[in-house]
């Protein structure tokens, strides 16, 4: 019977439209800028937002946080996003070949450090990576190379000084940096490749050594305003105060500014 | 507990349960419809909308985020026609959680109105009710434990909603993110005493919707 049919499908659309309706949040009158940031950024990028609200004090600063990844494909579909900070200039790449950030304001914003790392209660010592190709049974994690930059500068290094295929199978891979340093500071794992800036706060894992420079592409994080920006000169003002004015926090963190 | 950790908790339970019943609404319609109905393209139909129950949470989001994104699809039409950008919102939120529960309410209620003894439905037709006043009267009332326990799972698997909610909401602290994503943003900067609190609220909430719908479905094996 039709008729019955198209009232069950009236009161459902009414009741869903009514519920579409009901506003959640109330709303804000603030200007309010969102900043997509690579998740490995939170603590640093919240602070130097908080202190952004506290100089201007008629902005509010809202963060997506996910993985780089995660947050390009978002941007792509036209999320509202004033500014991105990728953790992999890939990403940032793929944005700007497809016209969605506004090239002259990509940034590079801090670089990074990879460090090998082992669990503090291990008793071993190598000066040069090469020598890990000695111990056999050494269990090391890394990023996924297929997904994890962290993963992809470790293999670049482990290619460079020609250990990569010696070492390959015996590797553990996580599928975050944040995982091989869980790995590695429980026990899990003897040893890993993770940024210096994950070593900071925790205690359970002891620096062995830092990779140079030379041996991988500069760990970079590139910033840039998303051309569909609402409010660009307060985005200008944004990318502005991270990169120049609060280059202690990033230091503070582990990061390294030019 | 800061600032942040409590929104999340209130806007998890808003999102679940806004959820939920848009899911109950329109889950029991299609299950009903689904249940006494042969019609071409059925099998597709059934194959579309138990899919989210089996795929990656992500890649649900991402197919999310095609459709309802300002440059795609529906989100494209919403934007021109209305000014209203889906993406992001705690709206957002409700549809990744109404996407990934959908099948769940469907299967169970489909389930308990195809277990209905078919006399009594023909009984009802017989003495003149309509397919109305059939399915209001009749079909519901027996099929309400599981349509219960479909609600009961869809509010649990609502609130522990993630990959798809990420992606579609985003992650934004103090605007969308719900429980399961502040746990996980807590955990990528190794911050998990901050997260203990909703970790515990998460657990005792799944084990008593468990409970709820073990105990109905225990209920309905001594009726």
């Amino acid at each position: 019977m039709p008729k019955q049919s198209t009232l069950i499908l009236i009161v459902v659309l009414l009741v869903s439209g009514i519920l579409l309706t009901i506003p959640l949040l109330p709303k804000k009158f603030k200007t309010e800028i969102l900043v997509s940031a690579a998740i490995s950024l939170k603590d640093a990028i919240t602070q130097i937002g908080n202190d952004f609200e506290k100089k201007h004090p008629e902005i509010q600063v809202y963060f997506n946080f996910a993985s780089s990844g995660q947050l390009r494909i978002q941007i792509e579909n036209g999320a509202p996003v004033d500014i991105f900070i990728s953790a992999s200039p890939m990403e940032m790449e793929l944005l700007e070949k497809k016209g969605c950030i506004l090239a002259s304001s990509k940034v590079d914003l801090v670089k990074n450090r990879l460090v090998f790392i082992k669990n503090k209660n291990l008793q071993f010592k190598i000066t040069k990576l090469e020598e890990l190709i000695k111990f056999y049974d050494l269990k090391i994690a890394i990023g996924n190379p297929a997904t994890v930059p962290a993963g992809r500068y470790a293999q670049q290094a482990l290619k460079f000084y020609q250990i990569w295929e010696k070492i390959e199978n015996r590797l553990i891979l996580g599928e975050n940096v944040r995982q091989v340093l869980d790995y590695v500071a429980r026990g899990e794992v003897d040893a890993g490749f993770v940024y210096v800036t994950d070593t900071i706060k925790e205690s359970q894992i002891e620096i062995l050594l830092s990779i140079p420079e030379e041996a991988h592409k500069t760990i970079v994080y590139p910033m840039a305003i998303i051309k569909t920006s609402r409010f660009m000169s307060v985005a200008q003002d944004f990318v502005l105060f991270a990169a120049d004015e609060k280059k202690f926090v990033w230091q503070q963190f582990g990061f390294q500014c030019d | 507990m800061d600032e942040s950790s409590l929104h999340s908790i209130r806007l998890s339970l808003q999102v679940a349960l806004i959820s939920t019943v848009l899911v109950t609404i329109i889950g029991c319609t299609t299950a009903y419809f689904l249940a006494t109905r042969k019609f071409r393209g059925k099998t597709v139909c059934e194959i579309l909308i138990a899919l989210p129950l089996i795929m990656p949470p992500t890649i649900t989001g991402y197919y999310l985020v095609m459709i309802f994104g300002k440059n795609t699809l529906l989100g494209k039409i919403l934007y021109d026609w209305t000014g209203c950008v889906i993406m992001f919102s705690w709206f957002a939120a409700v549809i990744a959680s109404f996407v990934v529960s959908f099948p769940l309410m469907v299967k169970v209620s489909q389930a308990a109105i195809e277990s209905i003894d078919k006399s009594l439905i023909d009984s009802a037709y017989i003495l003149g009710y309509s397919e109305w006043e059939t399915a209001v009267k009749i079909v519901l009332p027996l099929a309400k434990k599981g349509i219960l326990s479909g609600v009961i799972l869809s509010f649990a698997r609502a609130i522990g909603e993630f990959g798809a909610t990420l992606m579609l909401a985003g992650n934004i602290p103090g605007k969308t993110s719900t429980m399961p994503l502040a746990i996980y943003t807590f955990a990528a900067s190794g911050e998990w005493y901050k997260a203990h609190g909703m970790v515990a609220i998460l657990t005792v909430l799944s084990g008593v919707f468990l409970y709820l719908a073990l105990s109905l479905s225990e209920k309905e094996g001594k009726s």
